[in-house]
């Protein structure tokens, strides 16, 4: 059955996890002896960083494992943030926020249905048309406010929500709660079996009578769903409505499934790798900064370090290309 | 197949059909030297913030004063995107540009390439060494200092000091961070036109303040939160943070309040971010440094319009036109948010 993941799979990504928390602790700060990165602070700071591309990373993961790619998550993470504060700012009646999320969130999982019928039904390149979505739903973002960002939660109505929603109590449990979701979705759900199918090979998932169009498209309503999620939450935590926000975070988000271990070909992978992945990619990054390393050689590090977790993690791999 | 070709087609053809261009009117506008067309300006930003979307409407209470045009262009991608932009206004033709060079070492050739074909002046962060016309701002290195004594005002004890900016590339963020950098450990005060920069990874401390970074971001919000976030936990006794951009303040605000420390890390901002000003109603942020970006709007469409009509007289000895900035402090935060929300509602 393509997907059913071995264990090699999920032991690789958890000895990628194992090496980079020992580098982690050999290379933290230790102000009074003890590694500032354990310190319970940190470790909550590092998992709210993690939290809006890991919840982007699960969503690319559901995609991926189907044989497709969604490069238009970032833009659609910008939408919904410029869609809710917008929203939200401008509507003053009690549903507002309610109103707001639902619309910001609707919109994207649209968009996620478009794509994934464009895919389908055109039979177009899911990279062309996600690609396409991304530019799209950029544009869109910028044009609805006219280039500008929308500050929220600054007045007596929008500030209660907005910062108990950007707490990183509220975000870090969002994050793991989508993350369970995909969890389900992909482990214990006809249509998480369908996708996986679809992803090892269309054309048997074809001939074997599943409905390849409808799973492909439900992936795809899933990422724009999750982008959306996390778009309300970016704008929670930043306290902007931003249309520039989420850029290049669809690349870190495929960069956390690969080093998960999910297939870029697809038909394999799923989201505990993922998970690990999105840890490695915010320990690394939070290691860095504790460090206080100059941005740019964080940039430079952790391509390397990204290379290198995903040639640890297939070691041993019977898949070596 | 057919059918498939026939929509795009169909898409295509209402497409064009909607891209017919506006014809502004433009009856009794002020024309350009020549007296032929209206005038035509172009307003460039360095990308997208609120501190923009105050200098837009300072340029659009310009453009209606003055009865011209002016474009408000926020590129969204950088350096590139900002020199696409240009470019763009450049084919249209236009009448001048006021520009917030990105990367000023290195936009020299190509701010002088654009000031062959037009009048191109600089606004909030200067190209110095290029063909402008004149610079349009306030100056950053002395408001970089006004923004080191608001530190020393609220940690007179002293402590370790960090600093927070989206790009060090920008010329203004390099006077800003430099003056406070010179203010804290008690240099001299440096010509405006000269000014020595402190690398990175210099040692900057004296015996009372300690300059522990320069965290950058590139204008990701998230990361610029992430950067407080950091910072508060590597440095246990971190004292100050200093916020060189709008943004900046408000994640670290909202950094310090989530880790407990509020009052205990002191902060001190420039600009105008709502959060800023209601830290600072708050008691949570000491002050910020408020550069006025309407001006910067408002100055830029005069200046333009009076060159497009051929008069030079609007430039100073110097090319430097200031705009004042003014410290904001709890004793006028209230009256000066009030005017700032007067002014975005324009």
């Amino acid at each position: 059955m393509p997907g059913r993941s071995s264990r090699g799979d999920t032991l690789r990504p958890l000895a990628t996890l194992a090496f980079v928390l020992v580098v982690a602790t050999l290379c933290s700060p230790r102000p009074a002896g003890v590694p500032l990165f354990w310190q319970p602070e940190n470790l909550s700071n590092m998992l709210r960083q993690i939290s809006d591309i890991g919840i982007l990373a699960v969503g690319m993961t559901v995609v991926i494992v189907g044989g497709g790619i969604d490069l238009s998550m970032g833009s659609l993470l910008a939408l919904s943030c410029t869609l809710f504060a917008h929203v939200f700012t401008t509507q003053t009646a009690w549903w507002s926020p309610a109103a707001a999320a639902t619309l910001a969130i609707g919109i994207c999982a649209g968009i996620g249905v478009l794509s994934g019928t464009v895919i389908t039904h055109l039979r177009l390149q899911p990279f062309i048309v996600t690609l396409a979505a991304m530019i799209g739903a950029r544009g869109l973002a910028r044009w609805w406010v006219d280039n500008s960002t929308i500050a929220v939660g600054y007045d007596e109505r929008t500030r209660p929500l907005v910062e108990f929603a950007g707490q990183k109590a509220v975000v870090v449990p969002a994050f793991l709660a989508v993350a369970l979701a995909g969890f389900v979705l992909l482990r214990f759900t006809r249509f998480g079996r369908y996708v996986a199918a679809v992803g090892g090979s269309e054309e048997t998932a074809r001939l074997s009578g599943l409905p390849v169009a409808s799973v492909k498209i439900r992936a795809y309503a899933f990422s724009g769903l999750v982008a959306g999620i996390a778009g309300v939450l970016y704008c929670c935590e930043t306290h902007q409505g931003d249309p520039k926000a989420g850029m290049a975070y669809e690349l870190d988000a495929i960069a956390a499934a690969v080093i998960g271990g999910t297939r870029l070909a697809g038909g394999r992978g799923g989201i505990p790798g993922t998970l690990v992945g999105a840890l490695v990619l915010g320990i690394v990054s939070n290691v860095l900064g504790l460090n206080n390393v100059d941005e740019n050689v964080q940039w430079m590090l952790k391509a390397g370090i990204i290379v290198a977790a995903v040639w640890l993690q297939r070691l041993g791999s019977t898949e070596r290309n | 197949m057919k059918k498939q070709l026939f929509v795009l087609m169909a898409a295509t053809a209402m497409m064009f059909a909607g891209c017919g261009t506006e014809t502004p009117d433009t009856a009794g506008s002020p024309t350009d030297a020549a007296g032929g067309k209206p005038i035509r300006l172009a307003y460039v930003t360095n990308g997208i913030d609120p501190f923009w979307t105050i200098a837009a409407a300072g340029v659009r209470a310009g453009a209606k004063d003055l009865g011209v045009e002016c474009e408000v262009l926020m590129p969204p991608k950088g350096l590139v995107d900002q020199k696409r932009m240009i470019e763009g206004v450049l084919s249209n033709g236009v009448d001048g540009i006021a520009i917030s060079p990105i990367d000023a070492a290195n936009q020299v050739e190509f701010i002088n390439q654009a000031a062959a074909l037009t009048n191109v002046i600089t606004q909030d962060s200067d190209a110095p060494g290029s063909n402008r016309l004149c610079f349009i701002g306030m100056d950053n290195y002395k408001a970089g200092r006004q923004a080191g004594v608001l530190v020393k005002e609220v940690l007179p004890e002293g402590g370790k000091v960090m600093i927070f900016v989206g790009r060090l590339e920008q010329l203004n963020a390099q006077q800003r961070r430099q003056g406070v950098i010179d203010e804290l450990l008690d240099r001299p005060v440096q010509s405006g036109t000269d000014v020595r920069f402190d690398l990175a990874a210099a040692e900057l401390v004296n015996a009372r303040y300690e300059i522990v970074g320069t965290r950058t971001d590139n204008f990701d919000y998230a990361k610029a939160k992430s950067n407080a976030e950091d910072a508060i936990a590597t440095f246990g006794d971190l004292r100050c943070m200093v916020g060189l951009f709008a943004y900046n303040v408000p994640n670290c605000l909202a950094a310090v309040k989530e880790a407990g420390k509020t009052g205990t890390i002191k902060i001190v901002s420039f600009d105008e971010a709502d959060d800023t000003l209601q830290g600072i109603i708050d008691g949570h942020v000491h002050g910020t440094v408020s550069q006025q970006p309407y001006q910067y709007g408002y100055q830029s469409v005069r200046v333009l319009t009076a060159l497009a009509k051929g008069d030079k007289s609007v430039i100073p000895e110097g090319g430097f036109i200031e705009v004042e900035s003014v410290v904001v402090r709890k004793d006028n935060v209230e009256d000066f948010f009030a005017k700032l929300k007067i002014l975005r509602a324009e």
